[in-house]
């Protein structure tokens, strides 16, 4: 595909929160303001970003065996190198992002990613497939970030709306909204992208729930290819 | 497969080398970045209480500072001082409310900025650092005349209030303040009897003679604390439990227990005496009512090497198993006891708290050793 579509395509086919459905803890959590949802967008991608051009140079001498402890040991590190970059130069958004920021390393966008992809493909097309996945993110959270914060705290970065903050609705600055938010979200996509989003492209050892699952994912993948 | 190995292990080494080195230097560069603003931080705090400083210089904590206060700040244009207090709240002391107090070189507060509540509950015990309930400090000199406890959050707004008491302590120690005679005794009253912390309260007790200036009843049977006017001075008497005068001071904490003049001494019995009756009276009920029913009840004074937990005293008659009824404060808990004439322990009550237990609270060993001096003195 085009460089193109590989930066589109995870803006809006494979949105990584709402289509592949990964980052949601960090999604749910930092929704609440919009400047605190932008700078986790931010930070998330620019980790993404560094951690799919690395592991991308270095697919060929990662061993199979250890990939996923190296992985974990680039992806930590950069998270807390942002985070230390952070807290000297913007304190005051490291101190509202306070624990989601080390949460990063377990964004299961930037381990999935990079089993995904970066091991894969050539440097390039991973930093392109690492801005877009970002984007997607950024773009996502924003989204969200947007309807929690206008409609359920009445203001927008901060800034107080006249009218609507008298008519706030608290709950979705809540878990219980912040829930229902992302899943009218998740709806909304699935409807205007008529159903046909991409399976999970993960293999079964990146994905979380490996040991848990019957490998349902496997199954309809095959019932698809034969349909 | 050897090979193999090697290969995982210089890999993963040479990752993780690479990535250390990554971090040690992104650190080398953001660390004293870091910690100036943290500074700024801190030094702003200050500055936020004494809006009209000029120049913060720091204090030295001298041994009068109490250990809560960590740091002092002094005003070089004079318009007051800082101080950084570790209040013990909800979390205890490893957790403390941190909080930085302006005083004002007239010793009333400024402003009070709550820096670190992280360890009270969310919701109720950090109300204690909300606005609302420290505005209630501003102007407040050393009698925190209306300042209370915030009600469902009694443990860390009466530890926090202490703290605050505490960076008035410290306010007396550096800077050159002339305490009014009031704040004199405001703080010397608590100071009079031994025990005293931020969770014991006192209730003031009513007063009808003119030269008593305050009476005050102790929480948790710790006593009474009275403050008599004897001419000139004013001397600020401590009771015990049963009535007997254990301490006396005057405002210059001198200790005047040995000549305490005869006239004090009564006034301070006599301010206390129907608070102390009344009590009686109701110890004897519940003593007649869950232990020793259709009995009759003699009270006993103290008598010297009482353990510091029996509050009160009585010889039983009339009754079978019993000869002593004995009234215990232990730690929050009032328990009254009987004894058999042997001093051997018969039966406990709990009379408050209402939600308290004796479960795991045993009081044989007390009322055994309390009877002992009792026989003694009665020459038994």
């Amino acid at each position: 595909m085009t460089r193109l579509q590989n930066f589109l395509k995870g803006v809006i086919r494979e949105n990584p929160v709402l289509v592949l459905v990964l980052g949601t803890c960090p999604t749910l959590a930092t929704t609440t303001s919009i400047l605190n949802a932008l700078g986790m967008g931010v930070a998330a991608t620019l980790v993404l970003l560094c951690s799919n051009m690395a592991i991308s140079a270095l697919r060929n001498i990662i061993p199979d065996k250890v990939r996923i402890p190296c992985y974990i040991v680039l992806i930590a590190g950069f998270v807390t190198a942002v985070e230390l970059l952070m807290h000297a130069f913007v304190p005051s958004l490291y101190s509202s992002l306070g624990i989601f920021l080390s949460l990063i390393v377990v964004n299961c966008i930037i381990l999935g990613r990079a089993e995904m992809y970066a091991s894969k493909n050539g440097v390039i097309d991973s930093a392109i497939d690492a801005l877009g996945m970002g984007a997607g993110f950024i773009v996502a959270l924003f989204a969200m970030s947007f309807i929690r914060e206008v409609f359920g705290a009445g203001s927008f970065c901060g800034i107080s709306i006249p009218v609507l903050s008298d008519y706030r609705i608290p709950i979705l600055t809540q878990s219980a909204g912040g829930f229902f938010v992302f899943g009218c979200l998740i709806a909304i996509v699935n409807k205007l992208s008529h159903g046909k989003t991409q399976k999970k492209e993960f293999s079964c050892a990146g994905c979380p729930s490996a040991a848990l699952c019957g490998k349902r994912c496997e199954v309809e993948h095959k019932e698809e290819a034969e349909a | 497969m050897k090979s193999q190995m090697l290969k995982c292990v210089l890999v993963l080494g040479a990752i993780c080398l690479a990535v250390a080195v990554l971090l040690a230097a992104v650190n080398y560069v953001t660390a004293p970045i870091i910690e100036e603003n943290a500074r700024k931080e801190q030094e702003k705090a200050y500055l936020a209480v004494l809006p009209d400083a000029t120049d913060l210089e720091a204090v030295e904590l001298t041994d009068e500072v109490p250990k809560t206060v960590t740091e002092i700040r002094r005003d070089k244009g004079g318009s007051g001082y800082a101080f950084k207090v570790n209040a013990t709240g909800y979390g205890g002391a490893s957790s403390p409310i941190t909080a930085i107090v302006g005083i004002d070189a007239s010793g009333k507060i400024t402003k009070i900025v709550v820096t670190d509540i992280s360890g009270e509950s969310a919701g109720i015990g950090d109300k204690v650092g909300k606005s609302d309930y420290l505005e209630g400090f501003v102007g407040k000199d050393s009698l925190l005349d209306g300042v209370s406890t915030i009600s469902g959050a009694t443990i860390s707004s009466s530890g926090f209030i202490s703290g605050v008491k505490d960076a008035f302590k410290a306010f007396l120690a550096v800077a050159e303040f002339e305490e009014t005679d009031e704040q004199k005794l405001a703080r010397l009253v608590y100071e009079v009897l031994d025990g005293m912390t931020a969770e014991i309260g006192y209730y003031p007790l009513p007063i009808s003679d003119a030269s008593v200036v305050s009476a005050l009843q102790a929480d948790r049977a710790k006593g009474y604390a009275v403050a008599v006017k004897a001419g000139e001075e004013t001397l600020i008497v401590g009771l015990s439990p049963f009535g007997e005068i254990v301490k006396a001071i005057d405002l210059s904490e001198n200790d005047r227990t040995a000549n305490l003049p005869a006239e004090v001494a009564s006034k301070a019995k006599a301010a206390i005496a129907a608070d102390l009756a009344a009590i009686r009276e109701r110890h004897k009920a519940d003593i007649l009512v869950h232990l020793a029913e259709g009995a009759s009840l003699t009270a006993l004074g103290a008598v010297e090497g009482l353990p510091a937990s029996v509050i009160d005293a009585y010889a039983v008659s009339d009754d079978e198993s019993a000869a002593y009824a004995l009234v215990l404060q232990i730690g929050n808990l009032r328990i009254a006891a009987t004894a058999s004439e042997s001093g051997a322990w018969r039966s406990s009550v709990l009379l408050s708290p209402v939600d308290g237990t004796l479960e795991g609270t045993d009081v044989s060993a007390v009322v055994q050793s309390a009877i002992n001096l009792y026989k003694e003195v009665s020459g038994q």
